[in-house]
């Protein structure tokens, strides 16, 4: 083979893995623009958990004395808190929406939110009482205290939409399902104020928000504590999107199914 | 750094974390592998 020859091999070699290199970078571009919100709110996650992890190991963060590394579940425990009422809020109003316009997007959406705030408060249940048993209970496994206004309210919260997805889950007719469930959506709604409001107007062991900045004891209102908590509130609140997004067009293609199922029944 | 408790502490800390991102990851799956099932299901029903 002629020396010409190998190189205009070789050049048309090194095109193709160029355009190759090329083609897979549009692609990875077009992953990442599809998944903008997931994108986003992960590395925000992974940057407060690497904040988190260096600050704490560093003694930056001080929660009072003694100045215990159990408290960095606040961060955590807060943020599933905040998205599990944040989409208990906003499914109720999908579900007026829906009562209002009878656009099935509107059921979908509320039924996802719902689905995603049930995740959380469990979460939320689980992390408290595995906080209550460190601090409280000293680790003499007390995670549940019935006493207490604030489990005990988050529970019943928890419970009640819980019942929501199972009530759905049920019933057949879809026309009946979407209509019942955003009644039900809409009823159940007063658990969620009355689970934020049991720390003030029921005796609980639970930490309240103070607003006085400097107090003995007080966790909250340190500049550094709070931009890390916004910060993990907001990236969550941006992977809430997500989710509900990708579960609201998976609803889509099912019903596209459904669809397809029924005429194919009706044919044969 | 309070010693007393510090290993239960870490272990607490780790379940908590774990179980967290342990229910991101389901959540960020579940719709997209439930939709590959959706998917090929149109595609086997309209290619029959």
């Amino acid at each position: 083979m002629s020396v010409k020859k190998v190189k205009e091999r070789s050049n048309s070699n090194l095109k193709s893995i160029m355009i190759r290199n090329k083609k897979d970078q549009l692609d990875l571009l077009k992953i990442v623009k599809h998944h903008l919100l997931l994108t986003i709110s992960l590395i925000m996650l992974i940057i407060s958990l690497l904040l988190i992890i260096i600050l704490t190991s560093n003694n930056l963060i001080i929660w009072g004395s003694p100045n215990r590394i159990i408290y960095t579940i606040f961060f955590y425990h807060v943020s599933g808190a905040w998205l599990s009422y944040f989409s208990f809020g906003i499914s109720l109003i999908f579900h007026i929406l829906y009562l209002k316009s009878r656009k099935n997007i509107w059921i979908n959406l509320g039924k996802n939110s719902i689905l995603v705030g049930v995740c959380f408060s469990g979460f939320t249940l689980i992390t408290g009482s595995l906080w209550f048993n460190a601090t409280s209970g000293d680790y003499n496994n007390i995670f549940w205290v019935w006493g207490d206004a604030r489990q005990t309210t988050t529970l019943v919260l928890f419970l009640s939409y819980l019942s929501y997805l199972v009530f759905a889950k049920m019933i057949e007719d879809r026309e009946k399902k979407a209509k019942l469930t955003a009644l039900l959506g809409i009823v159940l709604f007063p658990t969620v104020p009355l689970s934020y409001i049991s720390t003030i107007v029921f005796t609980s062991l639970h930490p309240l928000i103070n607003p006085t900045p400097g107090e003995p004891g007080n966790i909250y209102w340190d500049p550094l504590k709070l931009f890390m908590l916004f910060f993990n509130l907001i990236a969550m609140t941006i992977l809430f999107m997500y989710i509900i997004k990708e579960l609201t067009f998976l609803d889509k293609k099912k019903d596209e199914l459904e669809k397809i199922k029924q005429i194919r029944l009706l044919r044969d | 750094m309070s010693i007393e408790y510090l290993d239960q502490d870490l272990l607490t800390i780790i379940i908590s974390y774990l179980l967290f991102w342990a229910i991101l990851i389901i959540l960020i799956l579940y719709p997209k592998l439930k939709l590959k099932k959706v998917l090929k299901s149109i595609k086997r029903l309209e290619n029959s």
